[in-house]
């Protein structure tokens, strides 16, 4: 005990308990995906990307008044410190679909019924939190594709490391912390779209860490509509203040 | 009027305007007194209602819409169609082959895969494919010319009825261009004007700003000079 975070209050990179890692986050990479981005969060590295809406295959799986959302996850074999074998393991299959659950609430999907929309995310770096980071560059690769959306979603975890409530865990503080505790979170809305825990808080502890995740979603959120704003308006803003 | 935050470009979720005065249009939705948007692009205001003008998406068809297609497939009843959108469109063959000469190679002499059409859409909603006509003034397959893609949201702004950038472009290259709503464009030409069409047509495709769109692709065209092209800026600007 003790060691995750130390006498000052200082986490394993420095950081304090409320304070999320460096983030980047581009839109629009990929060129042959009809919506992408990318986004860098401490170590993370991920791409996700959006093919559709498109016809549905095989036809029987046509939803007759909505569209089919279809999500995976993937880590690379080299995102992680051994190799992982390339096949979806279990943590995979899960992560896709409550990522496409976590999604899929702010998708207008009864606008394009009878179509399917594939949403593929690869990470390519792991550095703990890949989920969160996953959804949050997700919907922005959505928003990219022109999917009609109620609001952009922005996910990070928070957790409990050292008998103290932090955001944005780490790969060590989210193997040896003792909770750590995705949340996804839909800004303008006020919904949660995505709420997981793994180990034990009270409820005190729960309500605190909560708040910390929607206020670690807001930020991230404001990150989300800078990348956007960076990529379609960023000369337009220039161009209207003149 | 007095709703709107004058915010001009938004993202989905963004506030578009408050109050109770304004309609909701076209990808925007209204929560209680706001209404929000669902797409990135640029809000626009017309007869009290508010819409956003989407900068992606697929091509979504509408009734009446003209559109470019390639054949893709045929049966015994229909023509099958990419038109570069979220569904195939369906292009009846009863409409085009008298009864008792249905045969296959009747019906692949009249359009046959791999085919470049120009086409109307008929009749579409989003629980039935589009179904399309090539009879028609201007409709049918297309026997010379280039086809080049855009985005099927740039075709607004290269039809745009103040700008008429699509005639700007057919008089600077002498070509005819035939402009599919769904983003596909036959043009005919001289090779040349050809290249010198596409190059334009792309430049329409990267750029939503109206009035530099305008600008540079007069440059493109090199017709930014004094006389004739100044006339056309100020017809622009009105």
């Amino acid at each position: 005990m003790g060691k995750l975070i130390d006498e000052s209050g200082r986490r394993t990179d420095g950081r304090g308990p409320h304070e999320m890692r460096p983030l980047k986050l581009e839109v629009g990479i990929l060129k042959n995906a009809d919506g992408s981005a990318y986004i860098e969060l401490g170590r993370n590295k991920i791409v996700a990307a959006v093919y559709g809406p498109k016809e549905v295959h095989p036809r029987h799986l046509t939803l007759p008044d909505r569209m089919l959302i279809k999500c995976r996850y993937h880590m690379s074999p080299f995102s992680v410190e051994e190799r992982k074998p390339p096949q979806p393991s279990r943590r995979e299959i899960e992560i896709s679909k409550v990522m496409r659950e976590a999604l899929e609430a702010a998708i207008i999907t009864d606008q394009y019924p009878r179509t399917a929309l594939d949403i593929f995310v690869e990470v390519l770096e792991s550095d703990g939190g890949s989920r969160g980071a996953s959804i949050t560059a997700a919907s922005l690769a959505l928003a990219n594709a022109g999917i009609p959306m109620r609001d952009l979603v922005a996910a990070c975890a928070v957790g409990k490391v050292d008998g103290q409530i932090v955001l944005d865990l780490n790969d060590v503080e989210d193997k040896e912390g003792e909770v750590d505790m995705p949340v996804a979170y839909m800004p303008n809305l006020d919904r949660i779209t995505l709420l997981q825990m793994d180990g034990k808080l009270t409820i005190d502890e729960f309500k605190a860490a909560l708040d910390l995740a929607l206020r670690g979603c807001r930020q991230l959120y404001e990150a989300q509509r800078r990348a956007l704003y960076d990529h379609y308006f960023s000369s337009a803003q220039q161009e209207v203040s003149k | 009027m007095d709703d709107l935050r004058g915010r001009k470009y938004v993202v989905p979720g963004d506030l578009v305007a408050g109050g109770r005065s304004l309609r909701a249009g076209e990808n925007t939705y209204r929560v209680g007194n706001s209404i929000y948007s669902t797409a990135v692009g640029i809000v626009e205001v017309e007869d009290g209602e508010v819409r956003v003008v989407p900068l992606e998406g697929k091509y979504v068809p509408r009734q009446g819409d003209l559109v470019v297609g390639v054949v893709t497939d045929y049966n015994a009843v229909a023509w099958t169609v990419d038109i570069n959108s979220i569904f195939y469109g369906t292009v009846l063959v009863r409409d085009l082959v008298r009864r008792g000469s249905r045969g296959r190679a009747a019906i692949s002499e009249v359009l046959n895969v791999g085919d470049v059409i120009v086409a109307k859409v008929l009749n579409f909603s989003v629980n039935r494919d589009p179904l399309l006509s090539i009879r028609g003034l201007g409709l049918g397959r297309v026997t010379e010319g280039e086809v080049v893609r855009i985005s099927p949201r740039g075709v607004p702004r290269l039809l745009d009825r103040r700008e008429r950038l699509n005639k700007l472009i057919e008089e600077a290259t002498g070509c005819e261009l035939t402009v599919g709503m769904n983003g596909l464009i036959v043009v005919r030409g001289t090779p040349d004007g050809i290249l010198l069409a596409a190059k334009a047509l792309r430049l329409v495709d990267s750029e939503p700003r109206r009035e530099v769109l305008s600008r540079a692709l007069r440059d493109a065209l090199g017709i930014g000079g004094k006389e004739g092209a100044g006339e056309r800026v100020g017809e622009a600007d009105r």
